[in-house]
């Protein structure tokens, strides 16, 4: 370095230098570098996690025991419900079964659920994301369905060692296939509007004509299994309004999310029980 | 402690911060409100030092950035190096000592990284219009936070450096 150049120009031929090392750099150093920096922070954001979860568990114990009474008391009636459910399911499933094997149709793809904590969320206008504690070492991988009580969250868009990033639903980047509850003709869902101080929604797209709806009678979104991501009938949101498109054979429109899905604390990730089929080019 | 000791020591306090910033913006997020507080990681590197040490942390916290952001890869680290080598342009034509005119460049640079990333951000995904109507919100609280900690959080790191033995008035002293 020139020793009579003053320090801001120093600084200056120094930035310009690490710049043009980094454009040249391969994409693999680039790769291996994002993949390296992530790796070295994740452990921070799940050690703040589990501090959280901590807090939590010292802000319940701080509840009365009548409370604990009347919690345990709503759980044991919901638990008798969902019983109740679990037996029309399994009769619903075998019931399936059966009609497969007479007609000789190929099964529906299985699911195991993978419960993770949600341990750092970033919901900037540009992206949206969220990053869960399990990952490749809990057979979490990327592309694979995550969903919450109130439908779909997102899909996996990268995993490490123990973390998951999670592209919402409400992200500008994230498309999918939809279809309307109680239609079968597929539409095209995006994420994106997400204005401040406001829940966040999508648009969906190629609706046709014959799909009504309105302020009194909105229609639930639901995922299709055309996209080969998640399974059929898992709630994306509400369409309160349609307006036709320009060339007059669909319609477009915004869809409302769920409220819940920017304060999420716990996801599940659908993991697939057999592996999927590559398919052929 | 050496010079570089002490400014790891500085690196790691804006690490911790960078920690906080994520944790408030997981908190905010129901709110549709996003933080961008880039620049306090930045500021004290650039204005107050005159050292070359300051040049490779802001390249880590750019590659930390990076590496959380679902941004295009190398965004942050360019913005960083970028912010890094404006407040290092800012300091002979600033008063270090006077806490407006370290807020108003802290500001100021809040406000061309923002509009940085955003059209950065806007030709990587030019289908997202939706963004463009979340900026003014997410823009004027960043700066307003910027504004009101970026003067406390220099003053925190020189004093930090003081106690260390770093006197950084007798070495900014006019040359």
């Amino acid at each position: 370095m020139p020793r009579h150049l003053s320090f801001q120009a120093k600084s200056l031929l120094l930035v310009v230098l690490l710049l043009l090392l980094w454009w040249f750099a391969p994409a693999l150093v680039k790769r291996w570098t994002g993949a390296l920096f992530h790796e070295f922070q994740a452990p921070a954001w799940t050690a703040l996690s589990y501090l959280r979860d901590v807090r939590t568990y010292w802000t319940l114990r701080g509840h009365s025991k009548s409370d604990l009474i009347e919690a345990g008391i709503d759980l044991s009636r919901l638990n008798a419900a969902y019983a109740l459910r679990n037996q029309q399911a399994d009769a619903l499933e075998e019931e399936l079964r059966r009609l497969e094997a007479f007609f000789d149709l190929p099964s529906h793809p299985q699911y195991r659920y993978e419960v993770a904590r949600v341990i750092r969320r970033d919901l900037s206008g540009w992206w949206q994301t969220l990053v869960i504690r399990k990952g490749r070492n809990h057979g979490v991988e990327p592309g694979q369905a995550v969903v919450f009580a109130g439908g779909v969250v997102g899909r996996i868009e990268s995993a490490s060692a123990y973390t998951a990033t999670v592209e919402l639903i409400s992200s500008p980047r994230f498309r999918t296939a939809a279809r309307f509850d109680g239609h079968a003709a597929p539409v095209e869902y995006r994420g994106g509007h997400n204005p401040s101080l406001q829940v966040a929604t999508g648009l969906v797209n190629t609706v046709p004509v014959d799909v009504f709806v309105s302020l009194r009678e909105p229609r639930r979104l639901t995922s299709s299994a055309l996209g080969g991501t998640f399974p059929d009938g898992l709630t994306l949101g509400w369409v309160y309004r349609l307006d036709p498109a320009p060339d007059g054979l669909f319609q477009s429109g915004p869809v409302r999310l769920d409220p819940r899905l920017q304060g999420l604390r716990e996801v599940a990730v659908l993991i697939p029980l057999t592996p999927r089929e590559e398919t052929a080019p | 402690m050496t010079h570089n000791g002490r400014l790891s020591l500085l690196f790691a306090c804006n690490l911790v911060l960078y920690l906080v910033v994520s944790e408030v913006n997981g908190v905010i997020g129901p709110w549709t409100v996003h933080l961008h507080l880039d620049v306090l990681y930045l500021v004290f590197f650039g204005l107050f030092l005159r050292h070359l040490g300051g040049l490779l942390f802001a390249a880590l916290m750019g590659l930390f950035a990076d590496a959380a952001h679902a941004a295009p890869a190398g965004v942050f680290l360019a913005g960083y190096i970028g912010l890094w080598l404006f407040f290092t342009l800012c300091q002979r034509r600033v008063r270090r000592q006077n806490p407006a005119h370290v807020r108003a460049v802290a500001v100021a640079g809040q406000l061309l990284w923002m509009g940085a990333l955003a059209l950065v951000m806007a030709m990587a995904q030019p289908s997202a219009p939706g963004a463009w109507m979340r900026l003014p919100a997410d823009l004027g609280f960043s700066c307003l936070v910027v504004g009101f900690l970026a003067w406390p959080w220099c003053r925190f790191q020189n004093k930090l450096l003081h106690t260390l033995g770093w006197d950084l008035e007798a070495e900014l002293a006019p040359r």
